[in-house]
């Protein structure tokens, strides 16, 4: 488990460093100026931070709900009946994955500049359905595979309407499942660049534009302490929904201990 | 007290052949009644259709003789325990019994009380506290059936309810079902692959074969007198003779004998009689040929089997051969290959349609 914690913190521990040096050059092991400038530089109103980090939770958050309800009820289906070409179904929901987006985005802008929705986070939260629904749905798939519907059946029988059924059985058995999916979700939404880029036209700037703007004009220590705020969201998720997961998975169970 | 009727009974899934088979039978109020058939012939298919869980393509079902089949499970009050007894993982065993009365909005004091009264029926106070996972097995299956009673069900179903338990556990088990059945008088249909739990448990059993009943009866009538050859096979039976009855003989290839009157249907027939009830005698050195006693004929042992309880021979007559079942001290009197007289006691004969 400490390896484990090693590993995951270990990269994040340069971009630190970065974050408060001023001058740091080959071969110095850590920075001959330090300086707190960047810091300074990211959380002053002129950089925007507070609207990235608005339009990254805002659009974030929409696709979350969104691939949440499309892909519970596909993933349910997907893991709960055998059919011919299952196989050849769930091969077909990973495409979009395998596709580039920019192909994806390239086709899909014109339809929405037609819809009006480009240059919107509306547009991107929908072109954001593209990564992560198939993600989440294999995921739920995986869940209700593991879950015996019978036990639906016995709420029923014991006089349980459909709707308590789901709220009182269902969800409670696959709740925990989901709630990673849905992370997951969360966290791809909030680092996607290409499709964010070209369907928000530039009046969607969430944090991973702005981190590539800084990364992409040198300015190392700005980058550094940007991509620390980026990571954060993730990280804060992950701890949170690790309380209610401990178990389930080494990684999860490990932050919680953090 | 409630008496359930399925009527031409009908499940078919998909285009698959039905599973359940234009399917008749009356379950008693207040009856015990096993419903018996091999794995897969659609018995647990049977109790999802009485409790709502399944809708039937065609059939009737009545609770008293009013047709329930329009009504959802949770309003049909027939409650299912199914095999491997589903406990609610995350609720404690107390939430767990008092799942049905929470669904029913039965206020909070008196679901309490009615909730550990049902786990003192069951033979587990001071346990609803606990979670599912750490009670063994029995303790389960017992929770499972004091959260199905705690409702108060016309009808009670229960699937495979001694299977998943050890001999000992299943003995309680079955004693528990007894006395609690005696104490509530539910009608309560048991659905089970093994005879011997229809038997020691059920004061009616329906033998469902493929699909549809073949015989509803006492657990005995299908030991001393099966419908069939099919349901006599299921029970045990391996000695099928086919012949003729007239003039109050029944007539084969291998003699004639007397069979009891009112067994008896003119014509082609097929006599059947238990391996334990037919009779192997050594014959006496030149005994009595000219007189021989009634429904005896002249066998050879053909092979034995020493099974401590009991001794198993297969006996030749003729072209046919027949099972018996001895005392095991006479496994050693009756060796392979040994001449001996095989005895068909008229009293213990059957006759099944041919």
């Amino acid at each position: 488990m400490g390896l484990l914690l090693i590993a995951l913190a270990l990269p994040i521990l340069p971009l630190a460093v970065w974050s408060v040096s001023f001058r740091w050059f080959y071969p110095d092991v850590v920075p001959s100026v330090w300086s707190l400038e960047a810091w300074v530089a990211v959380l002053s109103p002129a950089n925007n931070l507070a609207a990235a980090t608005a339009d990254t939770v805002a659009v974030a958050s929409l696709v979350t709900v969104l691939a949440t309800l499309i892909g519970v009820p596909a993933g349910r289906a997907l893991g709960l009946n055998e059919f011919p070409g299952k196989r050849v179904v769930e091969l077909l929901i990973l495409a979009p994955i395998v596709v580039p987006g920019v192909a994806v985005a390239l086709g899909i802008h014109g339809l929405f500049i037609r819809y009006g929705i480009a240059n919107s986070r509306l547009g991107v939260a929908v072109v954001h359905l593209v990564p992560t629904v198939p993600y989440l749905t294999l995921l739920v798939s995986g869940v209700f595979a593991n879950f015996d519907t019978d036990y639906e059946l016995q709420a029923r029988s014991l006089g349980a309407s459909a709707l308590a059924t789901q709220r009182f059985v269902t969800l409670p058995a696959v709740g925990p499942g989901v709630a990673v999916g849905a992370l997951f979700t969360f966290l791809i939404s909030s680092s996607q660049y290409v499709l964010t880029l070209l369907i928000g036209g530039g009046e969607v700037v969430t944090l991973p534009l702005l981190l590539f703007s800084f990364a992409r004009s040198g300015e190392n220590a700005i980058a550094g302490a940007l991509s620390l705020v980026y990571i954060a969201p993730g990280v804060v998720a992950l701890w949170l929904s690790s309380r209610h997961l401990s178990g389930n998975s080494a990684a999860l169970g490990g932050l919680q201990k953090l | 007290m409630t008496t359930v009727t399925l009527a031409g009974l009908v499940k078919r899934f998909g285009a698959d052949a039905p599973v359940i088979d234009q399917l008749d039978i009356t379950i008693e109020s207040g009856s015990l009644t096993a419903l018996l058939g091999p794995s897969g012939c659609g018995k647990t298919t049977t109790l999802k259709l009485i409790a709502g869980l399944l809708t039937p393509t065609a059939g009737e079902i009545r609770f008293d003789n009013q047709s329930v089949i329009a009504l959802a499970p949770e309003d049909r009050e027939a409650v299912m325990v199914f095999q491997n007894h589903l406990l609610f993982p995350y609720l404690s065993v107390a939430d767990n019994v008092g799942f049905g009365l929470k669904m029913r909005r039965v206020p909070k004091t008196e679901l309490r009380s009615r909730v550990a009264d049902m786990l003192e029926l069951v033979q587990l106070p001071d346990i609803g506290r606990r979670t599912p996972a750490s009670l063994s097995g029995g303790q389960q299956q017992r929770v499972a059936l004091a959260r199905a009673l705690v409702i108060e069900p016309r009808v009670l179903l229960l699937d495979e309810p001694l299977s998943n338990l050890d001999a000992h556990l299943r003995d309680e088990m079955r004693e528990l079902i007894h006395s609690i059945h005696s104490a509530l008088g539910i009608t309560t249909v048991v659905v089970t692959h093994d005879q011997e739990e229809a038997v020691i448990l059920a004061d009616r059993v329906g033998l469902l074969l493929d699909g549809s009943i073949r015989q509803v009866d006492s657990p005995k009538a299908f030991f001393e007198r099966p419908a069939s050859a099919a349901v006599a096979r299921f029970f045990g039976g391996s000695n099928f003779l086919p012949g003729t009855w007239t003039d109050g003989l029944f007539h084969t290839d291998i003699g004639s004998f007397t069979v009891p009157s009112k067994t008896a249907t003119s014509g082609p027939a097929v006599l059947t009689i238990r391996p334990e009830d037919v009779g192997i005698e050594i014959p006496t050195a030149g005994g009595d040929v000219d007189t021989p006693l009634v429904n005896t004929v002249a066998g050879v042992v053909r092979s034995s089997l020493y099974g401590g309880r009991y001794a198993r021979f297969e006996v030749a007559v003729g072209s046919r051969s027949f099972d018996a079942i001895t005392e095991p001290r006479r496994f050693d009197a009756l060796a392979s290959g040994r001449p001996v007289t095989v005895r068909f006691p008229p009293e213990k004969v059957w006759l099944l349609p041919e």
